[in-house]
């Protein structure tokens, strides 16, 4: 009996031990989220699809455009009525921080390929006061950008009862340089993005 | 009469704490159909969604604003010295008492001071809209 409550103990203070232990490091290192395989004894991480966008102004977007870049990417579309202009605000905060980082992008995929053409998105982007080409407002090939939604964490589904026309997520995910995903949190809450500045300077430490 | 008094002093009790609680009808509605776009404090969103917030063109189309809300908004408009242009979507299944209570919650909230509207003359005013 005594053992086990003194082993209890043992435990108790190691948990409490390895917490505070963590929270001493400055700069904890970021998962590599999503599916992975092993081979050979190596892990392969999931990596995000490859993709080609044109943005805002007519650039391509794609990862040798982003070269070397870690880049945050959202699914919208311009006209959305019910949760994009909140995801929008909250977006706003990171850009506004991050706007001349040399090591990070934000790509924010319209879902709405008729609609959302590249003088649509220009529009958009300058009444939001963004005139800067480190956030990215793009369209592009429609099956790419549905099919290659879950690989982005993403949701997008045509949907003629949903409000707008399109369901979707306000989901923002944190891409590395390599394709890997490295957090995301839902941009409709002002506190889970106060969080993910977090994890976007912990990644951005790796870059230094 | 000890009675009396207590059911008395109970019943201003729940009159304070429901005034206090101002229009939350009408906020739990504003949060609903509208916040998404004018975001929680009528502060709007940059040059894409006006403010609601000490609008001048909301005080200006006050008498209007059943119809607005229920037909939407389309073209060019200017609030508080800035140009808007994006379509407000219409809400043709919103009722008009919802729309009262909407009303009156961005009448008197985000810094507003304008008239307290009544059911019967946002009912009247939609019949107008076309
Ligand atoms: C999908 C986004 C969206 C929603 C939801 C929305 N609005 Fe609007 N609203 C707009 C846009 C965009 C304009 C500017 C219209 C224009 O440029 O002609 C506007 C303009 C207005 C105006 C006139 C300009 C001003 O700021 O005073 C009022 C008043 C207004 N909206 C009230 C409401 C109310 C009340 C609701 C909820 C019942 C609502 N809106 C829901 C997008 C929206």
């Amino acid at each position: 009996m005594n053992n086990i409550s003194i082993l209890y103990c043992l435990c108790l203070a190691g948990f409490i031990l390895a917490s505070c232990g963590g929270g001493l490091q400055s700069h904890k290192s970021l998962p590599k989220l999503g599916h992975r395989d092993i081979i050979d004894g190596d892990t392969i991480f999931h990596k995000v699809p490859d993709f080609n966008f044109t943005d805002q102004y007519g650039h391509e977007v794609s990862p040798k455009s982003l070269n070397g870049k870690a880049f945050i990417l959202d699914y919208f579309f311009t006209s959305c009525p019910t949760i994009c202009p909140r995801v929008k605000a909250q977006e706003l905060r990171i850009f506004e921080r991050y706007k001349d980082h040399p090591n990070l992008s934000i790509v924010s995929v319209s879902i709405d390929t008729k609609y959302d053409t590249k003088e649509r998105l220009n529009n958009y982007a300058t009444k939001l006061g963004v005139n800067n080409s480190n956030w990215h407002f793009v369209t592009g090939d429609k099956d790419m950008i549905y099919d290659n939604a879950v690989g982005f964490f993403h949701t997008a589904i045509e949907n003629k009862d949903a409000p707008g026309g399109y369901d979707h997520d306000g989901k923002l995910v944190l891409i590395d340089k390599d394709r890997h995903i490295r957090g995301f949190c839902d941009g409709l809450f002002p506190e889970e993005v106060d969080d993910f500045f977090d994890d976007i300077e912990n990644l951005l430490h790796e870059y230094k | 009469m000890k009675n009396s008094y207590l059911i008395f002093i109970s019943m201003l009790l729940i009159t304070l704490s429901c005034a206090t609680q101002e229009y939350s009808q009408g906020r739990e509605l504003y949060n609903y159909y509208c916040s998404s776009c004018h975001l929680e404090s009528g502060q709007g969103l940059r040059s894409l969604y006006p403010p609601l917030a000490k609008s001048d063109y909301l005080a200006k189309y006050n008498e209007t604003l059943p119809c607005i809300i229920r037909k939407g908004l389309e073209g060019q408009i200017i609030v508080n010295g800035k140009d808007y242009d994006m379509p407000m979507p219409a809400m043709p299944k919103i009722s008009a008492f919802e729309i009262t209570n909407i009303m009156n919650y961005i009448n008197h909230n985000f810094g507003n001071d304008l008239p307290f509207v009544k059911f019967v003359d946002v009912k009247a005013k939609l019949e107008e809209c076309k």
